[in-house]
């Protein structure tokens, strides 16, 4: 019984309202609150013999919702029933017109479209957006989605999926391509320790894998086996690689058997010695899975005591997740004072919502920074532990997004000092509810995210002081290019290496050459030259545990050149 | 509301409702005597229903220790990378008679049939 409908609290409070609350009934519900009054009755679909397209007329989106063409029948692999009615096209057409007029960021912007004009969903849904541009010269809306319900719900509800644990970088996805690992998952096989030698590292190349030349292989077929290698369907599926480590020529073979891998948040935690106090470094790579909300505040309990005087955030590969952990994760960064009655994010939705949010229809409430575990995977009310940090050094990339920046533009809006160092952030302040109607997921971009200071222009990202860009929000710090040569949490490492030096003496390593172009090499396919030798390489479909994509590929910087 | 229909029975809503809260009163906080696979399937089940959707999962927490528990929202899709879901909070109360899950937010209550709980001393009773 979803007690949130007035006419549901109405009945339940006549038939059980005693009984449930009383002890005597079979669960009903109550309610403390007053019952609402009804909303009140919706217009009629104009026209006698179904609904019809009025330019410049809006009904109401519930009017058309789950009236579909070709209505589903049974459940949902979440058990849930169908909500499918028999309806028409026009009717979802319509229903994707008045659903994105009430929900849609940038709704003044739509063109009021004739559905008469379209003979399937999908196309009408891509025209009904904005086609703005920013200051970089890109789409404003480039996060316009839709994909089958059936595959939204499959991906949500994927058990951990047979994988090696490694992440790649593809810094040349045509002939000769350069395939390297990014970092590995622990416990993972790819982590796992033969003969002294951990199967891969950070940096290492792969030159072939089954006999099959990574590097030079020119044709499809020899891609698709490729990519058949490096993303294993099934546990236990095993395939023999030839690699290359950093920092030598040497090669060695490795045979990686597939398991069912859950990516983890939190890969590195350690304490940092230096001369001016010791620096926490955590390399936090996912707001996603609930165990991230554990696992980050455990990581900040380990440097809490440890007593660090500064933090550097690794966050060069996290495209975001969770709102409500980067806000977590903010307030343990800043700490009580800084943060008390101040607000870490305001969801802005289209101006004719008001203080409503209208895809729930609750208030619009400030996300606040979240002082004790919600309940992820941390016990509701446990109290986090802070830094009390005024400053924090945050190592981003193209693939640092969405909860990412939100964290940036949180503390900033507090006026917490955030470092940058590494490249341009990839610039999506913006977020949605996914929406299924008969079988299609809808995602249209519904809100933007402002900080204390009502501050959420970041569309073009966050970059480090002494980029040439011409765009994106300036932050203190550092361009420095993505390093292959070393592994995450080595002092060596170049972006924690600039982190340390800004730290020490304010100052930035030299630029490197076309510094502000993606250094982290993952926008290789999108570099590729048309007239390549040979088949370019592709990661496939995002994937939960090599990408938590945003709708943009991460590190193209959504097709900005500087 | 101009339908005096309506305005009637919204009033006995509300009476109803009054009462019902009065009785609420008197319940206190507790914690369940077990939380095995049978007793946790008891709870989602009334979860369910509160939340309008099948697929239930709690959040972290002993519910022979804690007087409140959490359910998690549907898992993130691999696009979702700036949502703002949040676990729903319930807290569990008992008349004496009967055990409770009251949604936080609404103060809805739901019965928690074959489920046994008992009240939580006083201190663990404050916390929430």
């Amino acid at each position: 019984m979803p007690m949130n409908r007035p006419s549901a609290i109405l009945a339940s409070a006549i038939l059980f309202g005693l009984a449930a609350c009383g002890g005597g009934g079979g669960g009903g519900g109550g309610s403390s609150a007053p019952p609402a009054p009804p909303p009140p009755p919706s217009p009629p679909p104009s026209g006698g013999s179904g609904p019809t397209y009025t330019p410049g007329v809006y009904e109401d989106a519930s009017l058309f919702k789950d009236q579909c063409e070709t209505p589903r029948t049974g459940v949902d692999i979440e058990g849930n029933p169908f909500p499918d009615e028999a309806g028409s096209l026009l009717e979802e057409l319509l229903w994707l017109r008045s659903w994105t007029d009430e929900t849609y960021l940038w709704r003044t912007e739509v063109p009021d479209l004739d559905p008469d004009n379209y003979t399937a969903r999908v196309p009408y849904f891509d025209d009904l957006k904005t086609s703005a541009v920013t200051a970089s010269g890109e789409a404003k809306d480039d996060f316009h989605f839709s994909e089958p319900t059936e595959d939204y719900l499959a991906a949500r509800n994927s058990a951990p999926s047979p994988a090696y644990g490694a992440s790649y970088a593809i810094l040349a996805a045509t002939p000769p391509r350069d395939v390297r690992i990014r970092y590995v998952e622990p416990s993972s096989p790819a982590a796992e320790i033969v003969s002294g030698q951990q199967n891969l590292i950070r940096g290492t190349r792969l030159l072939s894998v089954d006999g099959v030349d990574i590097v030079n292989a020119a044709s499809q077929a020899a891609v698709n086996q490729i990519n058949a290698a490096l993303f294993p369907d099934t546990v236990g599926e095993s395939h023999t690689f030839t690699v290359s480590d950093p920092g030598t020529s040497a090669t060695r073979t490795v045979t990686l058997s597939a398991a069912n891998i859950s990516r983890q948040p939190v890969i590195r935690t350690s304490v940092i010695p230096t001369a001016t106090g010791d620096v926490g470094y955590i390399v936090f790579n996912t707001f996603s899975p609930f165990s991230s909300e554990k696992q980050i505040a455990d990581a900040m309990q380990t440097l809490a005591t440890a007593g660090v005087t500064d933090l550097v955030l690794d966050l060069r590969y996290n495209g975001g997740g969770l709102l409500a952990v980067a806000s977590q994760l903010s307030y343990m960064i800043a700490g009580n004072s800084r943060t008390s009655n101040r607000t870490f994010e305001l969801l802005r939705f289209n101006a004719a919502a008001g203080n409503i949010n209208p895809v729930t229809g609750e208030v619009n409430s400030p996300i606040p920074f979240y002082r004790t575990g919600l309940g992820f995977s941390l016990t509701n009310g446990a109290s986090l532990p802070t830094l009390d940090l005024g400053r924090v050094y945050i190592l981003s990339t193209g693939s640092t997004c969405s909860a990412s920046e939100a964290v940036i533009n949180g503390l900033r809006g507090i006026d917490v000092e955030v470092v940058l160092i590494g490249d341009i952030t990839c610039g999506k302040p913006y977020g949605f509810y996914p929406q299924d109607n008969c079988g299609q997921t809808y995602y249209t971009i519904q809100f933007q995210g402002v900080n204390d200071k009502n501050f959420g222009d970041f569309a073009d990202g966050f970059v480090p002081a002494n980029s040439s860009f011409a765009f994106g929000v300036e932050t203190p710090g550092c361009v420095v290019r993505d390093d292959f040569q070393n592994q995450l949490g080595d002092t060596s490492e170049a972006l924690l290496a600039a982190a340390l030096q800004y730290r020490s003496d304010g100052t930035c390593p030299a630029l490197p050459p076309g510094a502000g172009a993606d250094p982290s090499g993952e926008k290789g396919t999108a570099s590729a030259p048309d007239d390549a030798l040979g088949a370019p390489l592709e990661l496939p479909e995002p994937d939960v545990l090599e990408n938590n994509m945003d709708l943009s590929m991460p590190g193209d910087y959504r097709g900005r050149s500087q | 509301m101009k339908n005096p229909i309506k305005l009637i029975l919204s009033a006995i809503a509300t009476l109803n409702l009054v009462t019902a809260c009065t009785t609420a009163q008197t319940s206190e906080p507790a914690t369940l005597t077990r939380s095995d696979d049978t007793t946790l399937s008891r709870v989602k089940s009334v979860l369910a229903e509160a939340m309008g959707r099948n697929d239930i999962r709690l959040g972290a927490g002993d519910l022979t220790e804690e007087t409140s528990l959490t359910v998690l929202p549907p898992s993130l899709g691999p696009l979702e990378t700036s949502s703002p879901a949040i676990p729903i909070p319930f807290d569990i109360v008992t008349d004496g008679r009967h055990c409770f899950v009251v949604r936080r937010e609404t103060g809805e209550k739901y019965r928690l049939s074959d489920v046994n709980c008992v009240a939580a001393p006083r201190a663990q009773a404050s916390a929430i």
